[in-house]
């Protein structure tokens, strides 16, 4: 079965021939079984951070990368015992799904019987049981990414890695998939690394949540403390929607569109109504106020149209203020 | 409509394949049934001892190139797709060079460098007091056909390379894969389509190229020297046309075996 085991980086910094730094230098651990996600815009450093952590690439001298108590920093990932997921799928076209699956038992050396027997196992596990002899190209996108995954956890990594897995897929299914996954690693209590772009497949996967940008890590905690409690104002921007007030003494004030609410014209703030889109259980009303435009989710059903004023009061407990720019240097931790 | 359209589009091909393909084509047929051994002149790779021979010879030798050229051209196009370096340029351009010669120099270049007076001769010579010549034999005309044939398939195996998503190579090293664990099962299976292709392209000129081996001898015995043996010099224009069509199905069908082979893998490949 699946050994969880502690990843650990160790001032693991990389810097590209033309001396761009990628990554600057970071320390981040990974217990074992966490599910950890890397979370950040495109170029922050999250994939270099999970191509270090599982082998295919090189940190820059002096970083270290630990399996447990194992050093392997000079362990290409070909010896490191690792499942790798990608968003292109990279499955073998020229092998059947349970090839596929079985790829990394036959590379070991198990007799067919094994082979045959833990390449059902982890084909059951993903739901594709029924697809053993299908060829690749006979498959959809959702069932591809799940033939990935059973074949990497096959190999009963030490860990594993997932470098975008859901975003090729359309929207209803990265939802279910991301569930799934989720559910999955869980239950298998593999460490995972997992690297998103998007805010709520972070959420609904991770145990922890690294925000990254420009090459640092900005943040790690669960989803909730990220969501409520930023560090600083790229965590508080980048992670969930937020409505600036009026900056006091060099200080910046956001507010989440929840803790907000509407109110008769006249009260609170004053605003006039610039759009609104229903979602159902809420309506997303954008506003233009003497604040500047806001964002705000109204649950009362109000009958809002364009240029209606209106007013909006603040939930001052929920004020998250922080200087100004510059932004805080982001403390890796 | 768009039928009548689509005729108007293959109707300037059909019409040239008509005046110079299918016409000449058939008159040459029946000038290869019009000697004296009438139709058996089409067996004569079976019956005549010399043409069969000659015929197995050009087979062995275009196939021998063939391999050949796939094998040093596919380890070159893995180096130079993965590598970027200060002269990859002017590197890839000498080894597409040859693209550009006729046969006849491919020839003279092969005469320099292994022939009586040339290169390989003179340094042998020199070191063990031994004159190596091979340019007017079998092996010359190998050392040609490699070196004409090295440019195109590097070219196509090389943009095959490009297209492999590099992920593919990844995950297999992820699942414990070595350097030729990836090569085999990874590569080469994503290389076949690109493989077949110019492995045909090289088979097929190998075994109807004429100039090179007319500049390094006559009697070297591959089945366009024969044609042209039989031909010019001894008039013999049923043998010279029975043979010319025989070579041209003997080919036709090994590049269909070929394709056969790999275009059903390559179906499995999707």
């Amino acid at each position: 079965m699946i050994d969880p085991t502690r990843i650990e980086a160790r001032a693991c910094a990389r810097t590209y021939p033309n001396g761009t730094r990628a990554l600057h230098p970071t320390d981040l651990g990974v217990e074992p079984g966490e599910r950890l996600v890397l979370l950040g815009p495109s170029g922050c450093g999250k994939t270099t951070m999970l191509r270090i952590l599982s082998g295919l690439d090189r940190p820059d001298p002096g970083g270290r990368v630990l399996f447990g108590d194992d050093d392997v920093t000079d362990r290409p990932i070909e010896r490191r015992n690792v499942g790798m997921v990608f968003q292109s799928y990279a499955l073998f076209p020229n092998m059947c799904v349970a090839q596929n699956v079985a790829y990394g038992l036959r590379l070991k050396g198990l007799p067919r019987a094994e082979r045959e027997a833990r390449a059902a196992h982890y084909m059951r596990l993903c739901r594709i049981e029924a697809l053993g002899a299908r060829r690749i190209d006979q498959l959809s996108g959702g069932q591809r990414q799940r033939v990935a995954l059973a074949r990497a956890l096959a190999a009963e990594p030490r860990a594993l890695f997932l470098d975008e897995p859901l975003t090729a897929l359309d929207a209803s299914l990265r939802e279910t998939l991301r569930e799934e996954i989720g559910a999955l690693l869980a239950e298998l209590s593999v460490t995972s690394v997992y690297v998103t772009h998007d805010q709520v497949e972070a959420m609904a996967i991770a145990d922890r949540i690294v925000v990254m940008s420009a090459g640092r890590i900005e943040q790690i905690g669960t989803p909730r403390d990220v969501y409520e409690r930023p560090q600083n104002l790229f965590v508080a921007t980048f992670f969930g929607e937020t409505n600036r007030l009026p900056d006091t003494d060099g200080r910046t004030h956001l507010v989440r569109p929840e803790h907000m609410r509407l109110v008769p014209p006249g009260e609170g703030i004053a605003a006039r109504v610039v759009a609104t889109t229903y979602l159902g259980a809420a309506t997303r009303v954008t506003l233009d106020s003497e604040a500047g435009p806001m964002r705000v989710l109204d649950h009362e059903a109000r009958r809002l149209a364009p240029g209606d004023a209106i007013g909006v009061r603040v939930d001052e407990s929920r004020v998250m203020t922080f200087p100004t720019q510059p932004a805080p240097e982001p403390r890796p931790s | 409509m768009r039928t009548r359209f689509d005729l108007l589009l293959i109707l300037p091909a059909g019409l040239f394949a008509l005046a110079f393909f299918v016409v000449p084509m058939a008159r040459l047929a029946l000038v290869g049934a019009s000697g004296p051994e009438g139709l058996g002149a089409y067996f004569s790779v079976v019956t005549n001892a010399r043409h069969r021979e000659v015929m197995l010879a050009t087979l062995a030798l275009s196939a021998a190139v063939t391999v050949a050229t796939l094998v040093l051209a596919t380890a070159a196009a893995l180096f130079l797709a993965r590598h970027r370096f200060p002269g990859r340029g002017l590197l890839v351009a000498m080894l597409t060079f040859p693209l550009a010669f006729p046969g006849v120099v491919i020839g003279f270049m092969i005469i320099l460098l292994a022939g009586r007076q040339g290169l390989i001769g003179q340094v042998s010579d020199a070191l063990v007091g031994d004159k190596i010549v091979f340019a007017y034999s079998m092996a010359g005309l190998f050392t040609g056909y490699l070196y004409f044939s090295l440019p195109r398939v590097l070219i196509t195996v090389m943009s095959g390379v490009e297209t492999i998503d590099p992920a593919m190579a990844e995950a297999a090293r992820s699942l414990g894969a070595k350097p030729w664990h990836v090569l085999r099962d990874v590569t080469l299976p994503a290389l076949k389509p690109a493989l077949v292709a110019s492995g045909a392209i090289a088979f097929a000129t190998a075994m109807g190229a004429f100039g090179t081996a007319f500049t390094l001898a006559t009697d070297i015995d591959v089945m366009p020297m024969l044609i042209y043996t039989e031909f010019t010099l001894q008039a013999n224009f049923a043998t010279a046309g029975a043979l010319a069509i025989v070579l041209g199905l003997v080919t036709w069908a090994a590049l269909l075996v070929a394709r056969a082979f790999g275009g059903a893998s390559v179906a499995a490949a999707g």
